[in-house]
């Protein structure tokens, strides 16, 4: 019975034969490594986000003098499974963000980003910088301490542009800062704002570019760890069942590491200090950005004028955009080329080292330690076009032949 | 190469085009715009006349509780500050406005113009966390790191006008 609706459904729809096109038939590399996995580990982060936060928005209710007590009473206390399914969003979103993260830098260790994925690598970088400000709009929906005055920290950068020579006096940088909170204070006009923006409109920017981002890696092909392209015919194997059962085995793992943090360990993701209702009249004493914002904090801060650090922390987001027109060069893949590998550990390092300065409160030698780790930062981008040129010369030396 | 009509149409059609997404979009981003309640409070009139000598009246300026302080005629204060950033800024004014936030942790300071506590003169005195601000909102005493704020503002006969820079230039 069951096989002759699936039948009559198969004749109308075609499902079958798009299964054999799309999953069968369709080749991958055979040597993808365990790194491979953290795209299919991003879509199931961002599933959990937007089935998790449907259910928020039945309970909370975003006006200033509700908020709170919405997150934290009707929806922890009052509601039956909600503790959970808050929890579950404010896990996912650190974990969505981690994985993002590892996606990221996997993709410049493997160099997904040169021809021809150039242009996966400019949606997925729109992708990153929408889901930031998707996670900051959702930070300060519970209209805790942390929530409020992060925004009011949040909302002063780019207040940053008028201590700039010749164009600050055009007020630019407040003109921004105001229309980021519609108004000169973060009152309800802001949390209204920030509400529809991060339960629709960013949710579907995101889900738009996820789709294009999707369609570009299945229309380039996936890259490969060894730095060339398969011949399909001959060397790929079939996507299921190889890679769906691999990966379907990672996701488990995944979720498996994921649930322990939701249930064990939440206080990172919901800090104590945002069980304080917010009140623009008291600045908590220790105030720093999200974990995943802290590197760009970092560089902000540690250089010594307000302009300067804008700037940088502008400048390492345009440097990651344009990656794949900084390195040039002929070879793919970190295991073919010592140079880059060696900057790409420097990157990695000063990155890191950047987001645990973001822990520290700001004293002279921790801006110098920053200083020296922007530097890093930077250097691997720019050592990137003399990489380029130098392998350019053995490519050449060794007859320009394909590796 | 000659234009011919189906050209012409052609950009008709694509203008007309543009015109309609602009004329779209143009509402839609203004509605990110600061509301009219917002700008309104950007720029506060206060009439100096009207408040009594040595007095301290609280008006609202983007949001934030301001003073505008009264002094009396050939006020003297016999006080002594951690700092004097705000009283050279406001030097010869006999009437200015501070920003009503105790830098501290943010509670609103009170008005003491018999003194409190062991400072016999004039003072504001924060009772959060007993931080101590001359009448200019220089800190004496307490925990308050830095002076009160000084909000832009300009004399314009007996009106003083919070939010146009006068003789305070811009936020300190």
């Amino acid at each position: 019975m069951l096989g002759r609706i699936g039948r009559w459904i198969d004749e109308r729809a075609h499902l079958s034969e798009l299964w054999q096109a799309q999953m069968v038939d369709y080749k991958v590399p055979k040597n993808l490594t365990f790194p491979y996995a953290f795209g299919i580990m991003a879509i199931v982060a961002f599933a959990i986000q937007i089935i998790s936060g449907i259910f928020l928005t039945m309970y909370y209710q975003p006006n200033v003098h509700t908020a709170f007590d919405s997150a934290n009473y009707t929806i922890m206390k009052e509601v039956p499974f909600m503790w959970l399914i808050r929890h579950v969003h404010a896990a996912g979103a650190n974990f969505f963000l981690a994985i993002v993260y590892l996606h990221i830098f996997t993709g410049i260790y493997y160099n997904a980003y040169k021809k021809p994925r150039e242009l996966t690598w400019i949606v997925g970088w729109v992708i990153y910088f929408v889901l930031l400000v998707t996670a900051l709009t959702g930070y300060l929906l519970p209209w805790g301490q942390l929530s409020y005055w992060g925004m009011v920290v949040t909302a002063e950068i780019p207040t940053s542009i008028d201590s700039a020579p010749l164009i600050g006096s055009l007020k630019i940088g407040e003109t921004i800062s105001i229309w980021m909170k519609g108004g000169y204070e973060i009152g309800q006009i802001t949390l209204g704002r920030f509400f529809g923006l991060h339960i629709w409109l960013l949710p579907l920017i995101l889900l738009l570019l996820v789709s294009v981002h999707l369609y570009l890696v299945r229309a380039a092909g996936i890259s490969n760890p060894e730095g060339r392209e398969i011949d399909k015919k001959k060397e790929g194997v079939p996507f299921h069942p190889y890679m769906t059962l691999k990966e379907g085995a990672y996701v488990m793992g995944y979720l498996a590491v994921f649930f322990f943090f939701v249930f064990f360990y939440m206080h990172h993701f919901l800090p104590p200090d945002n069980y304080d209702p917010a009140d623009p009249f008291k600045t908590p004493a220790h105030i720093a950005p999200e974990w995943y914002l802290l590197a760009y904090y970092t560089i902000f801060r540690s250089i010594p004028d307000k302009f300067l650090g804008f700037v940088a922390f502008n400048l390492t987001l345009v440097f990651l955009l344009i990656l794949p027109f900084l390195d040039f060069s002929p070879l793919k893949s970190a295991r073919n080329r010592p140079l880059f590998f060696i900057m790409f550990i420097v990157l990695v390092i000063s990155s890191m080292a950047l987001t645990i300065l973001g822990t520290m409160p700001p004293t002279p030698t921790n801006a110098m330690l920053g200083l020296v780790f922007t530097a890093g930062l930077f250097a691997f981008f720019l050592s990137l076009p003399i990489i380029s040129i130098i392998e350019w010369g053995w490519y050449k030396a060794r007859g320009g032949e394909k590796q | 190469m000659e234009t011919s009509r189906r050209d012409l149409m052609g950009l008709a059609i694509g203008g007309l085009g543009v015109v309609g997404v602009l004329g779209v979009l143009y509402p839609i981003v203004k509605t990110l715009a600061p509301s009219a309640a917002s700008l309104a409070g950007a720029m506060m009139e206060v009439d100096v006349a009207s408040i009594p000598e040595g007095q301290v009246r609280v008006v609202s300026w983007k949001g934030k509780p301001v003073f505008v302080v009264k002094l009396p005629q050939g006020f003297q204060w016999t006080g002594k500050a951690k700092e004097d950033k705000n009283a050279k800024l406001l030097q010869g004014q006999d009437a200015y406005a501070l920003i009503a936030v105790c830098t501290h942790l943010g509670c609103v300071p009170l008005w003491k113009p018999q003194g409190e506590a062991e400072f016999n003169y004039p003072v504001f005195h924060c009772p959060c966390h007993g931080g101590f601000y001359s009448p200019w909102g220089d800190n004496i005493a307490g925990p308050p790191p830095r002076p009160l704020h000084v909000p832009p503002q300009k004399r314009d006969g007996s009106k003083l006008v919070i939010g146009e820079p006068g003789f305070v230039k811009e936020l300190t």
